[in-house]
């Protein structure tokens, strides 16, 4: 099993100029989402922060890939607002959010199955790129050389987590951690300003687990991240603020020892292992 | 013997016409999981505009490529303002959709052009070529014919294999769904995969009618050839469609050649009734499935 590297990052951002108050970043503010008769989210605010590391936690059935899907725009919420930098997104679409630095995976990973790894990660690669409709058509010289760029932007973020090297498989062929990882290369492709990890840690083993830790922490050194994941002492040791959801509302918002004392936690869905 | 051969040149040449547009039925089918019935309204419509340019004495060339413009807008805007609504909704409104412009554009171009049978024009010539002394079934035409498709294929191949605008199209036909959530704008990717499919469906039919003559529902049997072709490969594969539409073109030639060419339409019914039953998947997809 490859060790994930992690070389010294430089700043992804370095060169956008970041003008807004650094305590903004993506937040949901009292959002409601109802399936029919059944409210999946009733009026839930959550504050992802630049730089820190959010985790959504609650028992199955609370809300929080609901959360997600309103998050990254796949879900219109029916009432309440989801605000980005100060500006007011939702409604927009998938597309628009993950353009504007938004970037998600998926519980299912949902790679491309009969595209070779390299290829799953170019999609995500520099979405902003203008590559003309026209251009690519008629096909152009520079449609080659934009490949290619693309083709380096996705090599780098699979070395960035050691598996450049399964670049040319076909993602069924691989190791299911090994797949994972394409698929946060793929999310982080894009240079994001904002992660959302749905369930990063299913599937792993410990040892997967302690280095997937490292690297979400390695990662909130330059992004936000919100986590969605059972694992609780995955959660405990990398959150910095953690939000407990149970039938579709938040109980409560805190750091993680904050959120281990609270009694309603407990009640709700620690259940006994807190006290061990 | 020389017969054998004759047909068989002939039904490569056809055969690469319906190839054209089962790749235009398999291009749609595959993003949008659609039947595209009006293709074939829309290659007839996309001639005519070719055979009005040609009266006003514009370039054959000219004309071929307007109307492969031509083609490609339609298909965009078809896709963009008539089918984008229906697109949640259950398949079955997509075809009656479909269905409903198919008859719409036929009945426009009667309105427009008249029902009447016109001769089209072809830049190159008809008359079976000459090899030493005895004359073959195909013509300096069917050359074009070879070289436009083979050409259209190519670039076609060139676009989807070696792009990030083909490899976009192809997550969007794929996972739409996730390819938005990579930053693909997928109902662009669907109004291209629409232009491009009705520019191939312009193509077969400007190579088609100096065969088939131009009238408004001059298209129809190419269609159901090409759907044979498209169903025989699978329908989501382009080179099942590109085989699909050889074996579909030979073997109606050497129907047509030896039983009479009445039945080239019965033969087609019976090649997809035949391939629906023994293998209702068609002879690509299993391939494509395993390809690794």
């Amino acid at each position: 099993m490859s060790k994930v590297t992690m070389p010294p990052m430089q700043p992804l951002h370095s060169a956008r100029i970041c003008s807004m108050d650094s305590k903004e970043g993506l937040s949901a503010d009292e959002v409601s989402v109802r399936f029919g008769g059944l409210v999946a989210l009733d009026r839930v605010s959550l504050e992802a922060l630049p730089r820190e590391v959010h985790g959504v936690i609650g028992p199955n059935g609370a809300g929080k890939t609901t959360l997600f899907n309103v998050m990254c725009g796949f879900v219109k919420p029916d009432s309440g607002t989801l605000t980005y930098f100060g500006k007011q997104v939702h409604g927009l679409r998938p597309e628009k959010l993950t353009r504007m630095g938004v970037a998600r995976t998926l519980q299912g990973l949902g790679l491309f199955s009969r595209m070779p790894v390299i290829e799953n990660v170019m999609i995500g690669a520099d979405s902003q790129a203008k590559v003309g409709v026209l251009r690519a058509l008629v096909g152009a010289g520079s449609t080659v050389t934009e490949e290619r760029r693309l083709r380096a932007a996705a090599m780098e973020a699979l070395d960035r987590l050691g598996v450049a090297g399964y670049a040319a498989k076909l993602p069924p062929q691989l190791p299911y951690a090994i797949q994972k990882k394409v698929a946060l290369a793929r999310a982080l492709v894009s240079n994001p300003r904002f992660l959302l990890l749905d369930e990063p840690a299913s599937g792993l083993s410990e040892e997967e687990m302690g280095e997937l830790g490292d690297l979400i922490l390695h990662l909130a050194g330059d992004l936000g991240v919100v986590l969605v994941e059972h694992h609780m002492d995955l959660v405990m040791r990398v959150c910095s603020n953690i939000s407990v959801l149970d039938f579709g509302r938040v109980i409560a918002v805190g750091t993680p020892a904050e959120v281990k004392a609270n009694p309603l936690v407990t009640e709700a869905y620690l259940g006994d292992e807190v006290g061990a | 013997m020389r017969n054998f051969w004759n047909f068989l040149l002939i039904g490569v040449s056809n055969g690469l016409v319906y190839a054209l547009v089962a790749l235009g039925i398999v291009l749609i089918y595959r993003s949008t999981r659609v039947i595209n019935f009006a293709l074939a309204a829309m290659a007839m419509f996309s001639t005519y505009i070719a055979a009005s340019l040609v009266d006003r004495n514009a370039p054959y060339f000219v004309a071929f490529v307007a109307a492969m413009v031509f083609g490609f807008l339609l298909g965009a805007v078809t896709e963009r303002f008539v089918m984008r609504p229906v697109e949640s909704k259950s398949p079955l409104n997509a075809v009656i959709v479909a269905i409903g412009m198919l008859i719409f554009l036929e009945a426009m171009a009667g309105v427009i052009w008249g029902a009447k049978l016109r001769n089209f024009p072809s830049y190159f010539s008809l008359i079976g070529l000459k090899i030493g002394g005895t004359r073959l079934a195909i013509s300096n035409f069917d050359l074009f014919i070879v070289t436009v498709v083979v050409v259209l294929l190519l670039a076609l191949l060139v676009l989807f294999r070696y792009t990030k605008l083909g490899l976009m199209m192809r997550a969007s036909a794929f996972a739409p769904e996730v390819a938005r959530l990579l930053g693909v704008r997928v109902g662009r990717m669907l109004t291209l995969g629409w232009g491009l499919a009705c520019a191939a469906g312009a193509v077969a039919g400007l190579l088609a009618a100096p065969k088939v003559f131009l009238f408004p529902n001059n298209m129809d049997a190419v269609l159901i050839f090409g759907f044979t072709a498209a169903i025989i490969g699978g329908l989501d594969s382009p080179v099942g469609a590109l085989v699909g539409g050889l074996i579909t073109g030979v073997a109606l030639s050497f129907i047509g050649g030896y039983l009479g060419s009445d039945l080239e339409t019965v033969g087609a019914f019976v090649i997809l009734v035949v391939v629906l039953m023994a293998r209702p998947e068609g002879i690509f997809s299993s391939i494509s499935a395993r390809r690794v």
